[in-house]
C-alpha cells in the first residue's frame, strides 16, 4: 500500500484547534514569561484535574452518540454535599448544626452512589423509553438543580474542615487532586479497553442496531455508562468543593459544554464510537491552556466567553468533517 | 484467491437470520456433502452459541465487524503488539483457525465470514445508524453507504497493511471487501471513493 501523502486540509481539520492553542501559547509564554511558572503550571494542572473527571465521564455518553447535560448540575448536588458533611464541627454557619465531619472516603462514596442514582435514571429513560439522550439528561438537568436548591436552600456552603480544602495543597509531589485524576483516568482507560462494558460501549456507539443482534445488553450498558458519567460528576463536585473551599448550587454550572467541547476537541466524535482517553486529557489540556492563555494576553474576562463559544463551535463543525466522507 | 462457491450452499450463505440458516443446513447437509459440512456446522455454532451464557442470543461475527474498525489505532501508540493480540483474537473468534490449507476449508471460512459482514451490513442502514450531533439527527442512506464504506476500507486495507497482516488477514479482507462491492453499484463506488481518498 501507498504511504499516504501529507495533506495540510486533513492535518488542520484534525489538529487544527490544537495548533491554535500551541501557537497561543508560545505567544503568551513569549509576551508573559509567567505563564510557563511552576506556580501557574501547578494552577492550570489543578483546573484541568476536576473538568478532567467530568470530561472523561461525557465521553462515555458521547461514545454511544449520546451527551450529558446534566453534568453541570449534578457536579452542585455532588459539591454541596460533599461539603455539608464535611463541614467543621464548630462552624457557625453550619447546615446540620449537631452533626460532625464524616470521613473523607465515606463522603466519596456517598456523593458518587446518589449521582449515580440519578445517572441511572437518566440512563433507563434513555434506554426503556427512547427518550433522545439530549433531552433526557435536559430534564435530569432541571430536576437535579431543583431538589438541589430546595435541598440547600440556596444557602452557599463553606466552613470546610482542612483535610477536605488541604486536598488542593498538600499530596506526595502533586496535590492530591491531581492523583485523583490520574487514578480516574487509569480507571477509565481500563473500563475502555479492557472490559466487556468498554468493547459493548463502543459497539453501540458504532452501531446500536447490530449491537442488539450480536447479544450485546445495550439497554443495561446505556443505564450503566450515564450511572458511571453521573458517580464521576459527583467526584468532581466533590474535588471542586476542596479546591474553591465552599460549594453552592451553581457550583459546575456550564461545565457540561466545556467538557463535550473537551473531548470533541480531543477526538471524542460527536457521531459515536469513537475516542480514547487521551482525547478527553488533550481536549481538557487544549481548553485549560487556551483559557489561561486569553487570561495572561489580558483579553477582557467576558469575551473570554466569546473566544471559548467559537472554539466550541469550530471544534464539533471540524469533528463532523472528519468523519464525513469527502465526495 | 478464487474461492469455491458451491450452488447447493448459496441459500445458507444469503440468509441471516440464524434459526433458518439452521434449517436450511439441515435440509441441504442431507442431500449434499462436499466434505465440509462438519466445518460449516462448526462454524455456525462457533458463532451463534455463546459458551458463558447458552440462553442468549449472540452473534460473534458481527460483534467482530463493528469491533475490528476500532483497531486503526493501537491502544498504546508506541506497543502495536497488544493492538495485533486485539486482532488476532478476533480473526479467531471469526473461525479463521478452521480454514486450515486446504481450498474447500478456506472457502467455508470464507463464506461463513462473507455472512457475517452481510448480516452486519444490513444493520448499516436505518434511522439509528451513523447518527449525527450527539445523536439528535439521522444520517441520509448516502452518508450510511459512505460510512460503511469507509469501515470496509479499515478493515479489509488499512489494518492489515498498518500492522503488516496482509497476508494472516487475506481470508477476511477479502470477505468483507467481496460482500460489501458486490452488494451494489453505489456501494463500490463508495468504496473505491474511499480507497481513493485514503492512497
Amino acid at each position: 500500500m501507498k504511504k499516504k501523502e501529507f495533506n495540510l486540509k486533513d492535518f488542520l481539520i484534525n489538529y487544527g484547534v490544537i495548533l491554535v492553542m500551541v501557537i497561543l501559547v508560545v505567544i503568551t509564554s513569549i509576551k508573559s514569561p509567567n505563564f510557563l511558572s511552576g506556580n501557574n503550571l501547578m494552577n492550570l494542572l489543578l483546573n484541568m484535574s476536576a473538568r478532567l473527571v467530568i470530561a472523561l465521564g461525557i465521553a462515555g455518553c458521547v461514545i454511544t452518540a449520546g451527551c450529558d447535560l446534566s453534568a453541570g448540575r449534578m457536579i452542585g448536588l455532588g459539591g454541596c454535599i460533599a461539603g455539608i458533611l464535611l463541614q467543621k464541627a464548630d462552624y457557625s454557619g453550619k447546615f446540620y448544626p449537631d452533626m460532625q465531619p464524616m470521613n473523607i472516603f465515606l463522603v466519596v462514596i456517598i456523593v458518587m452512589v446518589i449521582t449515580a442514582l440519578f445517572g441511572a435514571v437518566t440512563g433507563i429513560f434513555i434506554a426503556f423509553l427512547n427518550v433522545p439522550p439530549f433531552i433526557s439528561t435536559l430534564a435530569m438537568m432541571e430536576i437535579v438543580y431543583g431538589l438541589n436548591l430546595i435541598y440547600t436552600n440556596a444557602t452557599p456552603i463553606g466552613g470546610y474542615v482542612d483535610y477536605y480544602t488541604a486536598l488542593s495543597s498538600k499530596g506526595p509531589i502533586l496535590p492530591w487532586l491531581v492523583w485523583i485524576a490520574v487514578l480516574i483516568a487509569g480507571i477509565t482507560w481500563f473500563i475502555f479497553n479492557m472490559t466487556r462494558h468498554g468493547k459493548y460501549m463502543y459497539a453501540i456507539g458504532a452501531n446500536p442496531q447490530a449491537a442488539e443482534v450480536t447479544g450485546v445488553p445495550v439497554k443495561l450498558t446505556m443505564i450503566l455508562i450515564y450511572a458511571k458519567a453521573a458517580a464521576f460528576y459527583g467526584l468532581a463536585g466533590f474535588m471542586l468543593g476542596a479546591k474553591s473551599g465552599g460549594a453552592s448550587v451553581n457550583l459546575g454550572l456550564g461545565y457540561e459544554m466545556e467538557a463535550i467541547a473537551a473531548c470533541t476537541i480531543g477526538g471524542v466524535s460527536v457521531t459515536g464510537g469513537r475516542g480514547k482517553v487521551s482525547s478527553a486529557v488533550v481536549g481538557v489540556a487544549v481548553f485549560e491552556f487556551l483559557k489561561a492563555a486569553l487570561q495572561f494576553l489580558g483579553v477582557n474576562a467576558n469575551a473570554q466567553w466569546i473566544a471559548l463559544g467559537i472554539i466550541i463551535y469550530i471544534a464539533i463543525s471540524l469533528d463532523i468533517r472528519k468523519y464525513v466522507t469527502k465526495k | 484467491m478464487k474461492y469455491i462457491n458451491d450452488s447447493n450452499w448459496t441459500e445458507y450463505y444469503t440468509e441471516t437470520d440464524p434459526d433458518k440458516r439452521k434449517e436450511i443446513y439441515d435440509r441441504v447437509s442431507e442431500i449434499s456433502d462436499d466434505g465440509a459440512n462438519d466445518l460449516r456446522l462448526r462454524l455456525y455454532h462457533h458463532r451463534y452459541v455463546d459458551e458463558k451464557h447458552p440462553g442468549r442470543k449472540a452473534d460473534k461475527g458481527v460483534m467482530e465487524m463493528m469491533i475490528m474498525p476500532l483497531n486503526d489505532k493501537p491502544k498504546f501508540r508506541l506497543i502495536k503488539n497488544s493492538t495485533i493480540k486485539e486482532i488476532r483474537k478476533s480473526l479467531k473468534n471469526l473461525g479463521l483457525e478452521e480454514a486450515g490449507d486446504e481450498d474447500l476449508s478456506i472457502s467455508a471460512v470464507y463464506w461463513e465470514i462473507r455472512n457475517s459482514a452481510r448480516r452486519y451490513f444490513e444493520h448499516c442502514k436505518g434511522p439509528g445508524y451513523g447518527r449525527k450531533w450527539f445523536g439528535i439527527m439521522a444520517s441520509t442512506e448516502s452518508e450510511q453507504l459512505d460510512l460503511t464504506a469507509r469501515s470496509v476500507y479499515l478493515m479489509a486495507d488499512k489494518i492489515p497493511s498498518r500492522f503488516e497482516m496482509v497476508s494472516e488477514m487475506r481470508i477476511f479482507s477479502d470477505a468483507v471487501r467481496d460482500e460489501f462491492t458486490e452488494m451494489s453499484p453505489e456501494a463500490n463506488a463508495a468504496y473505491e471513493r474511499v480507497v481513493r481518498q485514503e492512497s
